[in-house]
C-alpha cells in the first residue's frame, strides 16, 4: 500500500490560509466602516474554508476553534445578529489569533493556548448568549452554553449488581438535555459476550443550569463499579458577560502575533507566487532568444564580411533580449508594497482607538514592485514609523482643534519610483517635532554639546541615535527604547537610507530610499594596484584627494585625518586586503569617505575608474567567508571585483584600534 | 422468568428470532443461545413487537448480534420494535446501532 504523507500539502493550506485571513481581516475592517452582505459572505467563505482545511490536514485545535467563529458568522449571515462592533472586534482577535496557530502549527508546537482557549469560550458564550433570544423555547432553560461532559464506563460487574445504565441515563436526562454517544469498542464478539457483564461505555453531554453535584448524585451508587468523569462542557472561567469588555486589550496581542509572524517567516526558505502572466513573458523571451541564437548560429557554418551588418544586428538582439530577460527574471522577486501596506488599516485602527485619537489612513502607490528580500525586512521599520507617527506625531482632537487643524489626523503612506529605487514616505500631519525637546534631550544624553546653531536637519538626525527617546511618558506602543536607531540600521542593511524633514505644527514625513533589489547594486569602482573593488554608491560621503600633511600617524600604528572638523581613520585598501603594487603614498591616491552604522572612515584607493552597476555574487557560496568584502561582481572585460563590506570594514578597523 | 421465547428456524435458510416480553438480564442466556444460533444464517428477523420490558444487558446483548451478523454479511431486519424497547435503546444511544425501526405506538 503506498502512503500519500498529507503534510506535503501543508504548506500551501497554511499559504491559502495566511491569505484568506489577510481577506478576512480586510472586509472585517470594511464592515468596521459599514459594509455589506456581500463582505459578510466573504468573512464567512474564509473561515469555512480554514475550518474545512484544518479538519482534513490534521489540525483538530484549530478546527474546532473556525468551528466557534464560523458559528458566529452564520448567525450574522442569517440575519439572526446584526454585525456591530464588538462582534467585529471579536473577529479580529479571532483573525489574531489563528495567525498565531498558523505561525505553531508551522513550527511544530501545539496549537491551542490560554489565548486561544479562553476566545474560544467567548466565541461559544457570544454564539449562546443569542440563541436564547432567539429561540424563545430555550430562554425557559437558562444559560444554555453552559454543561457538561460526562464519560461514563461500567465496570463489567455493573449489571450483575442490579444497577443498571439505563436508569442513570434516564436520571441524568430529566436533569437537562442529554445527548449520548456510546461506545461499543470494548464489546466482545457475540460467542465470547458474557450477557450479564457489561462492557458498553457512554459519552454524555449534558447541557442545562446543572450543577456537578446534581450528576455526581445520580452516580452516587455506583462511583465504585464504574469509571467516572465529569468535566464542564464550557469551561467555566469567562462567564457570558465579557464579550465587550473582554475586547479592551486587543491592540497588545495584536502586535504580539505580528512579531511572532516576522519570527516565523524569517526561518523560512520562502517561496513566491508568481503571476501567470510573469511566467508567460519569460517563455515568451526564452523563445526570442532560441531564435535570436539560431540566427547567430548560420554565422559559424559560413561567414563573409558581406553579411556583418546581419551578425552586428543579431548581436543588437541578444543584448536586447538578454537584459530584458534579466529584467523579467528579477521581477520575479518583485511583489507589490501592498502585501506590507496591508496590515496598516488594522494598526492605524487599533491605535487610534487606544489613544483616543483619529486618524485617517491614505495609501498610494501600493502596487509599487519591491524585491521580496527588501519588503520582508522593510515591514517592521515601516510599522515602528507608522506607530511613532500615531503616538507622537498627531495630536489628540482637542489640541488638533485648537491649533486650528481638523480633528482627524492624516497619516499618508506612499510608495513610488524615483530612479532606481523605491521611496517609501510616512507623512502626517501632526505637530512636527519638538526642536526643543529634542535638542534639552541630545544635550541630556551628551550627543551635542550646545543646542546653539543647530540646522533642522540636525535635529532630525539626532532623533536616529541610539537610546534616544523624547516621549515624556514611556507607552507600550512606542518609546521603549529601541527606537529610531534600530530603523535606521535596519533600512541601511538594505542599502537604503532614512530621512526625516518636519515643519512645526505642520507635520512630519519620514522618507526611505530603498534599493530595487538586493541583487544588483549602485556602485563606484576604484583601483588598487591591480585589483578593482567596488564601493557601494549608498556608503559613500565624498571623495577627496589629500596632501600629504594632511594625514596625522598615531601611536598604534593609525593614520588620521581632518574631515569637516572630525579626524578619521584611514583604511588603507591595499594593506587591508594585500595588494602588494599599489600606491603607497596618500598624496598619490584619493580617500574616499564612507560612512556605516554612523561611523566614517577614509578609505585609500589609487583611483576612482567609475561607477557601474555591480550585480552581487556570493563569495561565500563560491569561495569563502571574507572580512571586509561583501561579495563579488564579474566586470565587463571577465574580471572579478570584490565589493566592500563598509560596515564591516569600520567593525574590523575598531577591532583593531581596540587591540 | 415469564415470558418464554419462540425462536424458530425459518424454512428458507432464514431465522426468525422473537423477544420475551420480559427482555432483561435474567432472561438474556436464553436469548444469547438463540441469536447465537441465528448467526449462522441470513437472513435474520428480530421481532421486538411484544418487549414490555428491557434492559441494558439485553439491549448490548442485542448490539453484539447486529455487530456480528454484520460482519458476516447477514441480513437483519425488525418484524417491529415495542415502544418500551425503542425508548431504552434511544435513551442508550443504541437505537441507530440497532437498526431499530421508527417507533410504533405501543
Amino acid at each position: 500500500m503506498s502512503t500519500i504523507s498529507i503534510a506535503q500539502f501543508h504548506k500551501v493550506f497554511f499559504e491559502e490560509s495566511l491569505e484568506g485571513l489577510d481577506a478576512m481581516e480586510a472586509a472585517l475592517l470594511a464592515l468596521d466602516e459599514g459594509g455589506d452582505a456581500e463582505l459578510v459572505h466573504s468573512i464567512f467563505r474564509a473561515a469555512h474554508s480554514i475550518k474545512g482545511g484544518a479538519a482534513t490536514f490534521g489540525f483538530p485545535d484549530m478546527a474546532s476553534f473556525t468551528h466557534e467563529a464560523e458559528s458566529l458568522l452564520d448567525q450574522v449571515r442569517d440575519g439572526r445578529r446584526a454585525i456591530d462592533k464588538p462582534i467585529v472586534e471579536l473577529m479580529l482577535r479571532t483573525v489574531d489569533c489563528l495567525r498565531g496557530m498558523f505561525d505553531r502549527a508551522q513550527a511544530g508546537q501545539p496549537l491551542a493556548d490560554a489565548g486561544s482557549e479562553s476566545l474560544k469560550q467567548q466565541l461559544a458564550a457570544a454564539v449562546g448568549r443569542e440563541i436564547p433570544a432567539a429561540v424563545t423555547k430555550a430562554a425557559a432553560k437558562p444559560a444554555a452554553s453552559s454543561g457538561w461532559i460526562i464519560q461514563f464506563r461500567p465496570h463489567a460487574g455493573m449489571l450483575a449488581g442490579g444497577n443498571d445504565p439505563l436508569r442513570l441515563l434516564r436520571e441524568l436526562a430529566a436533569l437537562g438535555q442529554l445527548v449520548v454517544e456510546a461506545q461499543l469498542d470494548r464489546v466482545p464478539a457475540l460467542d465470547a459476550l458474557d450477557p450479564s457483564e457489561c462492557h458498553l461505555g457512554w459519552r454524555l453531554e449534558l447541557t442545562g443550569a446543572v450543577s456537578r453535584d446534581a450528576i455526581a448524585a445520580v452516580f452516587e451508587w455506583v462511583e465504585d463499579e464504574c469509571d467516572l468523569s465529569i468535566e464542564p462542557l464550557v469551561a467555566v472561567a469567562p462567564p457570558p458577560a465579557p464579550a465587550v469588555e473582554a475586547i479592551a486589550a486587543p491592540a497588545g496581542a495584536g502586535a504580539a502575533a505580528g512579531t511572532a509572524r516576522s519570527a516565523a517567516s524569517s526561518n523560512d526558505a520562502g517561496s513566491v507566487r508568481v503571476g501567470i502572466d510573469k511566467i508567460d513573458s519569460l517563455i515568451d523571451l526564452v523563445g526570442e532568444l532560441v531564435i535570436t541564437q539560431a540566427m547567430l548560429d548560420q554565422f559559424r557554418e559560413e561567414f563573409d564580411l558581406s553579411r556583418l551588418s546581419m551578425l552586428q544586428d543579431g548581436l543588437a538582439q541578444l543584448a536586447r533580449h538578454t537584459r530584458t530577460l534579466q529584467e523579467s527574471v528579477m521581477g520575479i522577486r518583485m511583489l507589490p508594497i501592498g502585501s506590507v501596506f496591508n496590515r496598516f488599516p488594522r494598526l492605524v485602527r487599533d491605535l487610534s482607538q487606544k489613544l483616543g485619537k483619529q486618524v485617517k489612513l491614505e495609501m498610494i502607490g501600493e502596487h509599487t514592485e519591491l524585491d521580496k528580500t527588501v519588503l520582508e525586512k522593510i515591514g517592521d521599520p515601516l510599522v515602528h514609523l507608522v506607530r511613532n507617527a500615531i503616538d507622537h506625531g498627531l495630536e489628540m482632537p482637542d489640541k488638533r482643534r485648537a491649533a486650528g487643524k481638523s480633528e482627524v489626523g492624516t497619516l499618508r503612506l506612499e510608495a513610488f519610483h524615483r530612479g532606481g529605487s523605491i521611496v517609501v514616505e510616512i507623512v502626517d500631519d501632526g505637530a512636527g517635532l519638538n526642536r526643543d525637546a529634542i535638542i534639552a534631550k541630545a544635550l541630556q544624553k551628551g550627543l551635542i554639546t550646545s543646542g546653539e546653531g543647530i540646522s533642522d536637519e540636525d535635529v532630525g538626525d539626532l532623533i536616529f541615535q541610539p537610546g534616544f527617546s523624547t516621549a515624556a511618558v514611556t507607552t507600550d506602543l512606542s518609546g521603549r527604547g529601541v527606537g529610531m536607531d534600530v530603523v535606521r540600521r535596519n533600512v541601511v542593511d538594505l542599502g537604503g537610507n532614512v530621512a526625516i524633514k518636519s515643519r512645526a505644527g505642520a507635520g512630519t514625513t519620514f522618507t526611505i530610499t530603498l534599493p530595487l533589489t538586493l541583487a544588483i547594486i549602485d556602485g563606484l569602482s576604484a583601483a588598487v594596484g591591480d585589483e578593482c573593488y567596488i564601493v557601494p554608491l549608498v556608503s559613500i560621503v565624498e571623495s577627496i584627494q589629500l596632501p600629504a600633511d594632511a594625514v596625522r600617524s598615531v601611536t598604534g600604528g593609525g593614520e588620521l585625518f581632518r574631515f569637516r572638523g572630525e579626524y578619521l581613520p584611514i583604511v588603507r585598501l591595499h594593506q587591508q586586503f594585500g595588494c602588494a603594487t599599489a600606491r603607497q603614498n596618500i598624496q598619490d591616491g584619493l580617500v574616499i569617505v564612507v560612512e556605516a552604522d554612523g561611523n566614517q572612515v577614509g578609505l585609500f584607493v589609487d583611483e576612482l575608474i567609475g561607477q557601474q552597476q555591480a550585480v552581487v555574487k556570493s563569495l561565500e557560496a563560491n569561495y569563502r567567508r571574507v572580512d571586509g568584502i561583501s561579495g563579488a561582481t564579474i566586470l565587463a572585460d571577465g574580471s572579478v571585483a570584490l565589493i566592500v563590506d563598509i560596515a564591516g570594514l569600520i567593525r574590523l578597523q575598531g577591532r583593531r584600534k581596540a587591540a | 422468568m415469564g415470558g418464554k421465547s419462540k425462536g424458530d428456524a425459518g424454512t428458507s435458510g432464514g431465522a426468525r428470532v422473537g423477544m420475551p416480553a420480559d427482555f432483561r438480564i435474567a432472561d438474556v442466556m436464553d436469548m444469547h443461545r438463540q441469536l447465537r444460533d441465528a448467526l449462522n444464517v441470513s437472513p435474520v428477523v428480530l421481532d421486538g413487537t411484544t418487549v414490555d420490558r428491557v434492559d441494558t444487558a439485553a439491549l448490548q446483548l442485542l448490539v453484539a448480534f447486529q455487530r456480528d451478523a454484520q460482519k458476516r454479511g447477514h441480513q437483519v431486519s425488525w418484524a417491529g420494535a415495542s415502544a418500551p424497547l425503542y425508548d431504552a435503546a434511544s435513551q442508550l444511544g443504541l437505537a441507530q446501532t440497532l437498526a431499530l425501526p421508527a417507533k410504533q405506538s405501543a
